[in-house]
């Protein structure tokens, strides 16, 4: 009931600046959403507020699987590079 | 059924009696309530004769937040054209599709509706022409 236990969505800012910083295109879009959380909370506005929030958690949500999958991608292209090299082209 | 219920407004108001009926509009499940047959303030969401009313209030939460129905931004397309294929046809989806929601935020879903197709428009455009742009720089470096 007091200002101190008055308990605020989350925004999913943190995690925007974050994965912009890693995939920004994705990081991007849920910082664009991730921003207009609390404003819209402040103001009233609590549906739109929790769209917003659940808009941003599902961009960093996706750009994580996206990073995690292009890094899965990577790791097994290097280990086909490398067997091929060290396997059907022996250097000596 | 027939109790009398207090709430606690602020650390130091308290209101009431209200019946359950009278309750309905005023509580949330944070709020703190107490009647007689309980020892202390409790929240209304641990009172098994408020779950009722409480659902009730959950449910129209549901609804109303299923009105708020923006148009798709395309805000992630746009900013994927921007990176991967076309950055000023990107940008200036990006530019139409950061409008959508403001657009109807403020009310003007036409708008918001126009902003959304000018966004897609711009993002269906600078796909192909990023990739005829980038095909025909590989083709001249490599020529």
């Amino acid at each position: 009931m007091t200002s101190e236990n008055k308990q605020y969505r989350k925004t999913w800012l943190e995690e925007s600046v974050l994965m912009s910083l890693i995939l920004p295109p994705f990081g991007l879009a849920a910082l664009f959403y991730a921003a207009k959380v609390t404003p819209l909370s402040i103001g009233g506005n609590k549906e739109a507020s929790e769209f917003y929030a659940r808009k941003a958690k599902r961009y960093v949500k996706i750009g994580f699987f996206t990073f995690i999958s292009l890094i899965t991608l990577a790791l097994f292209l290097l280990a086909i590079t490398y067997l091929w090299l060290k396997i059907v082209m022996p250097t000596s | 059924m027939d109790e009398k219920y207090y709430i606690a407004i602020n650390e130091n108001e308290r209101k009431g009696p209200y019946s359950i009926e009278e309750l309905r509009l005023l509580i949330t499940p944070e709020t703190l309530v107490w009647h007689k047959n309980l020892p202390t303030w409790q929240s209304a969401k641990d009172i098994s004769e408020l779950k009722s009313i409480l659902n009730i209030h959950q449910d129209e939460e549901t609804t109303t937040s299923l009105d708020f129905n923006p148009p798709q931004s395309w805000i992630l397309s746009a900013l994927l054209t921007f990176f991967l294929f076309s950055t000023v046809l990107g940008a200036i989806a990006i530019y139409f599709a950061a409008k959508v929601d403001d657009a109807y935020l403020k009310g003007e879903q036409n708008l918001s509706k126009k902003y959304a197709r000018l966004a897609r428009q711009f993002v269906f455009i600078g796909i192909p022409v990023g990739i005829i742009i980038r095909t025909i720089i590989i083709r001249i470096y490599f020529s």
